[in-house]
């Protein structure tokens, strides 16, 4: 099952290492969390955990004409997802790029996209460019806006 | 009135359309920095549309990630004088938010136009971020990547 894979990610020091890549301060590490709680969310499908790691008014772009805004519309458009053709899937990723726009504002880039049920590697219709503009509210990164693009020729996904 | 002004007049009447309902405030400012890309797009200005940039702002184009302002210089000198040559860019602002007193983050509709045409093909329709910082008193972007609509 993809989703023993992906949240293994996170369960291991080996993992974590190898996720978190040349990002080893701990500051990069901490903002670096963020895509791990969503992974872990989406591993359970749970479109209300997803909601919870963006802020109250965060943004979600997808390709195609998805344009979500506040955790309520986060939440009920991925349980709709989940109910319908996603049901079963995973997300991975990992981080290319890492930014501290300010000390409370975080910029993360990841190559990454969704595993298709038992997948464990990424289709190249499935690929995705992400950016995370993250901030720190009361002490926990949250999720300001998140935006992927397809990644590749063959990223054919659409929302 | 003569014919410069008329057609000054004319530009600067379509150029304010261009803040949608974010005209004034601090959102209005920050939006100015996508406005001035826009501008140099306009102009297929590759120098003035890389300063526009902080020096390691990053964009996303089509499946290019540029990761400094030098980059997305040459890139774009070299898609001027190329495949984008006569375009024009549009960036219809459909949000605009300060995360702090420094960072805005915009959400913009539009796309390229293509050379000769008047409006964005459907198939070319992006939905844009922009990461906007003030540095020294001014806006500059940080990141810039959208994702097809209807393409």
């Amino acid at each position: 099952m993809s989703t023993s894979t992906v949240q293994g990610v996170a369960e291991t020091k080996d993992g974590l290492d190898a996720y978190y890549g040349q990002f080893t301060s701990e500051r990069e590490k901490e903002a670096l969390g963020l895509p791990l709680r969503l992974v872990a969310a989406w591993a359970k499908n749970d479109a209300a955990g997803i909601a919870e790691v963006f802020t109250e008014d965060g943004i979600m772009i997808l390709p195609g004409d998805v344009f979500k805004k506040g955790r309520d519309e986060v939440l009920s458009f991925m349980a709709a997802a989940f109910a319908g053709p996603f049901k079963g899937t995973g997300v991975t990723g990992r981080p290319v790029d890492v930014r501290f726009v300010a000390d409370d504002v975080a910029l993360i880039r990841t190559h990454g996209g969704i595993l298709a049920p038992g997948e464990t590697e990424i289709a190249p219709e499935l690929a995705v460019r992400s950016t995370w503009i993250t901030v720190k509210k009361d002490g926990k990164w949250q999720l300001a806006a998140y935006q992927n693009s397809p990644r590749g020729e063959g990223a054919t996904l659409r929302w | 009135m003569t014919e410069n002004a008329a057609t000054l007049v004319q530009s600067a009447k379509q150029w304010a359309t261009y803040y949608g309902g974010f005209p004034n405030g601090e959102r209005g400012a920050a939006f100015t920095a996508a406005l001035r890309v826009r501008a140099a797009w306009e102009s297929n200005d590759a120098n003035a549309f890389a300063d526009m940039f902080v020096e390691n702002g990053s964009m996303l184009v089509g499946d290019r990630q540029l990761t400094d302002r030098e980059q997305i210089r040459s890139y774009m000198a070299e898609a001027f004088n190329g495949p984008h040559r006569g375009t024009k860019l549009t960036e219809e602002p459909v949000e605009i938010r300060l995360l702090t007193h420094s960072v805005a983050l915009a959400v913009t509709d539009g796309g390229i136009i293509r050379a000769g045409a008047d409006s964005v093909a459907a198939e070319d329709l992006a939905r844009a971020t922009w990461v906007i910082v003030k540095a020294d008193g001014d806006w500059r972007i940080v990141s810039h990547q959208t994702s097809p609509i209807k393409g």
